[in-house]
């Protein structure tokens, strides 16, 4: 664990949490305490610190760059991709577009509710499909077992 | 598919916003928590086709060994796996022997998509391997599948019975593979001599005339139709090993003076838990002496911690007179030991040698410091089979002897 690279964004993270307590703050500091609390809390769970940690902190920004105006937020999740997916090229290109697009159906839908009903729905879906899709692989793959 | 810590994280993260968006009524939030899970979604998908992609377009190239394959003896496997180029994609292969084989998981890792390692079947028959084990894995997921196909598992092969080894004879010398169709051992007419009982010695030979004399219970040696030559065996020891040199030369002292004696002598070759050779009444000294050589390193062992008999059963009656900390799980598995009716091929092996040498008595000569579980066993066929054995070791080699059958007599080199 790297306490070096939690301590900075913990230090953040406390000083906006006693900012939320003064009365009359506004949205987005009460968003920066409870992202980068848990980023916090994800990175000494799974270990990974600084990386997490960078995740919690760009979406922290996107967050706050959309509360302001939304075009903005939405163009920033590309960022976020870069510093998640690595190196890989076609992982990068893939991310990067599903990251946005999705980013941008708040820009179609404005309704804070269906879209997160949606996005519940869509989710289970989609990992629904998936689960079946490696349960087919795998069986299509193991076929033929021997003695 | 598992997922990694970098797909806890991102899950988080997309919960905590999506619980901010539903308080705060936050589109910005929302648009977090969507970017977030369709990253998910879309890597998840791109790792399953990668890995599909992968797994279909592999194909196994496997080499068992050189020669025929017997049961209980060490065979390479040499495997040669081929692939499509995946990039972005962490793979892992490693081999399935079939379940009846004894191997070392971790040498049947395969570094770049082939490899060698060893192993051991223990079952006669027709038996193929199960495939190759693909572990992929990238930032976000990872997997394990067994590749059965035919293009992964390869044909089957044959193992042959352990009693089915041939021997090839030596020019000069008619033994070798004769088998001796006797029963029995034959116990002689006379005595050779005496000595004190030891634990394990048959009841029916104690001298009840010297015990009552010297108040110490003896046993007769009798006499056999083949004298007191021994039975020669030589655990091989592998190079590094102390005393190792020693041990080769006190075995062909051994050998040499039973061939100058009697005109022939009777040889068991093993390495560890396997049996490598057995010459029977090998009368050519040359042969026998260009058997005596260190063995190759084999990291595979068979036998693990094997005890004798004897004491797995002096252990269960201290559980049950209470004199050791008393556990029933303990008592239960020495029970089910010492009643197991099954023998390994190495057992079936010195058992068939002992039962055709004849020899009353059975030297061992080894430099075995780790595992000294073949000489435990040995011990025990010594014992059923009612031979004298006498295990040497060079002075160097002192740790086994506590691990050791209390049977056998042990003598330094």
């Amino acid at each position: 664990m790297q306490w070096r690279q939690i301590a900075v964004p913990g230090a953040v993270s406390a000083a906006a949490g006693a900012a939320s307590l003064v009365p009359g703050t506004s949205p987005g500091i009460t968003i920066t305490v409870v992202v980068l609390g848990a980023g916090i809390a994800g990175a000494a769970w799974t270990g990974f610190g600084g990386s997490c940690l960078l995740l919690c902190l760009g979406e922290t920004i996107a967050v706050g760059l959309g509360t302001a105006s939304l075009v903005p937020g939405v163009l920033f999740q590309p960022a976020i991709t870069g510093r998640v997916c690595g190196s890989d090229r076609t992982s990068l290109v893939l991310a990067g577009s599903t990251i946005t697009m999705a980013a941008a159906g708040v820009l179609v839908f404005s309704n804070t509710l269906f879209l997160l009903l949606a996005l519940t729905v869509l989710s289970i879906c989609i990992a629904l499909g998936l689960m079946g899709f490696d349960a087919r692989m795998g069986q299509r793959v193991s076929a033929g077992g021997a003695t | 598919m598992q997922t990694t810590p970098w797909t806890g994280g991102c899950t988080i993260v997309t919960i905590v916003l999506g619980v901010l968006a539903l308080y705060l009524d936050s589109l910005a939030a929302v648009a977090g928590a969507m970017g977030l899970t369709a990253l998910l979604c879309g890597q998840a998908g791109l790792f399953l086709y990668r890995t599909a992609r992968y797994a279909d377009g592999l194909q196994v190239e496997r080499s068992v060994g050189k020669g025929p394959v017997c049961v209980g003896m060490p065979v390479e496997v040499s495997v040669r796996a081929t692939a499509p180029a995946v990039p972005g994609l962490l793979v892992r292969l490693t081999d399935l022997p079939p379940r009846s084989a004894v191997y070392d998981p971790e040498e049947a890792v395969l570094p770049r998509e082939g490899g060698r390692y060893r192993v051991r079947f223990i079952i006669p028959g027709e038996v193929g391997f199960r495939g190759l084990l693909l572990e992929t894995g990238d930032r976000f997921f990872s997997t394990k599948i067994v590749c059965a196909s035919s293009g992964c598992a390869g044909e089957k092969i044959t193992v042959y019975p352990a009693a089915s080894r041939i021997s090839e004879p030596t020019p000069g010398s008619d033994a070798g593979t004769r088998e001796l169709d006797r029963m029995g051992i034959p116990r002689g007419e006379g005595v050779s001599g005496f000595r004190p009982f030891r634990r394990g010695d048959d009841a029916s030979m104690v001298d009840w005339k010297l015990t009552a004399k010297y108040g110490l219970p003896f046993v007769r040696e009798p006499t056999s139709e083949v004298g007191n030559a021994p039975l020669v065996v030589v655990d091989l020891p592998v190079p590094g090993t102390p005393g190792a040199a020693a041990v080769l030369a006190a075995a062909g002292e051994a050998i040499e003076r039973e061939v100058r004696d009697q005109g022939q002598c009777t040889l068991l070759l093993i390495t560890g838990g396997a049996v490598v050779d057995f010459r029977y009444h090998e009368r050519d000294l040359g042969a026998l002496l260009g058997l005596l050589s260190l063995r190759i390193p084999d990291p595979v062992h068979p036998l693990y911690r094997v005890l004798d008999p004897l004491v797995l059963l002096e252990r269960l009656q201290s559980i049950e007179r209470g004199l050791l900390i008393p556990s029933q799980r303990l008592a239960t598995v020495l029970r089910m030991t010492l009643r197991r009716s099954t023998r390994t091929a190495f057992e079936a092996e010195i058992d068939h040698a002992m039962k055709k040498a004849e020899n009353r008595v059975v030297v061992v000569y080894t430099a075995s410091s780790d595992e000294v579980s073949h000489l435990n066993l040995i011990a025990a066929a010594a014992r059923r089979r009612r031979r004298h054995l006498v295990i040497r070791l060079p002075r160097a080699v002192r740790a086994p002897v506590s691990l050791l059958s209390p049977y056998p007599r042990v003598e330094a080199i």
